[in-house]
This record gives structure tokens, sequence and C-alpha cells, in this order.
């Protein structure tokens, strides 16, 4: 596919949006006015603004044929053929991310457009989910949890539990102030329970205690828990 | 009719399969290949799509001027000028104290309603009732007001 042919997916769905999920629409819309007056600063940026968008555009595409169905017993059987991680995606953060006013939405440019998207962790952010799913977890990874809600992956393991996590190298100065910004997010967003896991990258057996941790806590964390590990 | 709609929806759950497990895929793309998973994707990441994004909308569909003003508020609240720095500090200390949880972007609307407000002297006291209600409430308030719409003027 030609990457204009994104610009015309995300047409159709404000325009089917419009009647079936209004604030949806608006989103959107807001995106498509948002890339429109783009002005890159780095040339990392173009691909992360592409991934971000065909990101929404499925995510979309998915939750309308969802709200599209005639009964509830219809969308509840929908919400069924997913994992659990999905689920929790679909049912619960995607539809509050759209309908709500993201003030972290503008300073998404910013981050994005300045190649803040450190290329070092999202190595070790993509290793863990290589992990998880070698020891039969699940995880879902997505930009807009990312940008907006402090999450670098959702994870589940036997319990079917998702958590989100955040991975950092942040250095031990930084440490204390991106924890609690990240717990504010969060709360924020009402998600439940979270885990905030920092390393060291020069130590090399950080990987197997991070996901260890994680897949641990996606069972047993109890709710209205923000936990930390370093 | 029944049948008709049974049809329907039908098609909508096919649309649907196909839709997750194409979300599906490209995480497992994501997976396999970081970033460069989109060139499965789309043929040309590195292309002029971006510079061209709406050229070939007609101009009427632009952003009308409530839009502009909107969003070059919001540019300006949160970029590192000291007056909007002072309003975050205010914003999210009021958030905080009084366990609430306004937005950036609750702010950027009600200053744009203020600056459509025509009469100077009711437009300066617009603003300066904003920043009171984001608790910016000490003696430096009517220069900040004043230094925000003298900002939001130049913004816009």
């Amino acid at each position: 596919m030609q990457a204009k042919e994104i610009k015309q997916q995300l047409n159709s769905l404000i325009e089917q949006s419009a009647s079936i999920d209004p604030n949806l629409a608006k989103k959107l819309s807001e995106i498509d006015r948002w890339v429109k007056h783009i002005k890159l600063g780095s040339l990392t940026a173009k691909p992360i603004v592409l991934a971000f968008l065909l990101e929404v555009v499925t995510d979309s595409t998915i939750w309308l044929q969802i709200k599209s169905l005639p009964s509830k017993e219809e969308q509840t059987a929908r919400f069924r053929q997913m994992t659990a991680n999905e689920r929790y995606w679909y049912g619960y953060l995607f539809p509050r991310w759209f309908n709500s006013t993201d003030s972290r939405f503008y300073i998404w440019k910013k981050k994005m457009m300045s190649g803040e998207f450190n290329q070092v962790d999202n190595d070790i952010i993509r290793a863990i989910a290589q992990d998880i799913v070698r020891r039969e977890g699940s995880f879902w990874h997505r930009y807009i949890a990312d940008l907006s809600m402090a999450t670098d992956l959702i994870v589940s393991n036997r319990q079917d539990k998702p958590l989100c996590i955040q991975v950092t190298s942040v250095s031990e100065e930084f440490h204390r102030q991106k924890y609690h910004d990240w717990q504010y997010i969060l709360q924020l967003w009402e998600i439940e329970r979270g885990l905030f896991l920092s390393y060291n990258p020069r130590c090399m057996d950080f990987l197997d205690q991070l996901i260890n941790i994680a897949l641990y806590n996606s069972d047993h964390l109890t709710a209205g828990k923000y936990i930390r590990f370093s | 009719m029944l049948n008709q709609q049974e049809t329907n929806s039908s098609a909508q759950v096919d649309k649907f399969t196909e839709a997750l497990a194409s979300a599906r895929r490209m995480q497992q793309d994501w997976l396999q290949y970081g970033i460069n998973f989109l060139h499965i994707y789309v043929d040309d990441v590195e292309g002029n799509w971006l510079e061209n994004w709406g050229s070939d909308e007609i101009s009427g569909s632009d952003p009308d001027p409530d839009y502009s003003l909107l969003d070059s508020i919001k540019e300006f609240l949160v970029s590192e000028d000291h007056v909007a720095v002072k309003i975050r500090q205010a914003l999210s200390h009021k958030n905080a104290c009084a366990e609430t949880s306004l937005t950036l972007f609750d702010l950027a609307i009600n200053l744009a309603e203020c600056c459509k407000i025509n009469r100077e002297t009711d437009r300066l006291s617009a603003v300066r009732d904003i920043l009171i209600w984001v608790g910016k409430d000490d003696p430096e308030l009517l220069d900040l007001a004043n230094n925000l719409i003298e900002k939001l003027a130049f913004g816009s």
C-alpha cells in the first residue's frame, strides 16, 4: 500500500464514525489536522508517525466494527474473541483515550518530532516482549499507550490479568520524579495497577529479572498498587 | 428481514475478524522487525506522503479560525515560555491540592473563548478569572494575565 492510502482510510473512518461514535470522529479529525501541520524535525520521525497512524486506523476499524453491531450480546461476543490484553485495550483503554481530552496528545508532536523515541529503550522493550511470548505470556504494544498513558507494554500471564508496565533506563537522579509522574498518569487514566521497571544498561542479566518481575506481578499485583523495581 | 439482518451481522463479524487478525499480524511483525515492520505494509515510508498530507483537499476544508486559535493556544501552553511554565505549575499544583484533573486542553478551550471577547477590559478580566480558577491567585496575577493576553494575541 502507498502511505497516502492511510490518509484515505482515515478520511473514510472519520465519515463512518461521525454517526456511530462522534467522539472517535472528533479525535480522528484532530489527528488528521495535526499530521497536516507537522513540521518534521527529525529524520527518524516519519516512520514513527506512520506507525502511529497505521495503529490508529487499525484500532478505529476494530472499534467501529464492534460498535456497529446491532445488539449488546453480539458486541460482547466479539470481545470474547479477544485475548485479555486486547479486551483491556479495545474495551477500556482505547475508548477512554478517544473519549478524553488528552492533554499529553499535544506534547506528542514535540516528542515524536524530536526523535525522543529512544531506539535503545525500544529494542529493550521489544526484547522483553519476545521473551514474554517465549515464556507463554502475552503482550500488547501500542504507541497511544506509550505516548499518553506512560505504558510501554501491557502484559498478561497465566491468569489473564493485563498489567501496564513502563521500562526505563533513567538514571537514579531522575528516577524518583519519573516514577511519580508515571504513577500520576496511570491514575489519571484510571489504570488500576502498574509496574515501573528501571534497568541499568551495563548490567547484562537484567532482562531475565525484568521479565520474571513482569510476569509474576501480572498474576499477583493487587489493584491500586503502582510498584517500581530497579 | 431477519435474514437480511443476519447477513449484515455476519459480514460485520468477518470484517471484525479480519481487522483483529490484521492488528495481531502487525504486532507480530513489530515483534520481529521493530519499527521496520512498516515496510511490509507501506511501500513508501520515506516518501513525500507527510509533506503532501491533505494537499489534494479543497482549501475550504482547512481548519476553521477557531481551531487555529485553539491550536496556537495549546502550542503556547506546552512551550517553555516563562508565562506558560508558570501556568503549568499552577495547574499541576491545583490538581495535586484539590484532587482535580483539569487538563491543559480544558484550560486552552477556556482561554480560546476569552480571546473572542472584543472589549479589552472584559477580555483581561475573563483571563484573570481563569487564572484564579487554576489557582494563580497571587500579587503577580494581573501581570500574568496581561502577559498571557499579549502572548496569545501574538500567537494567533
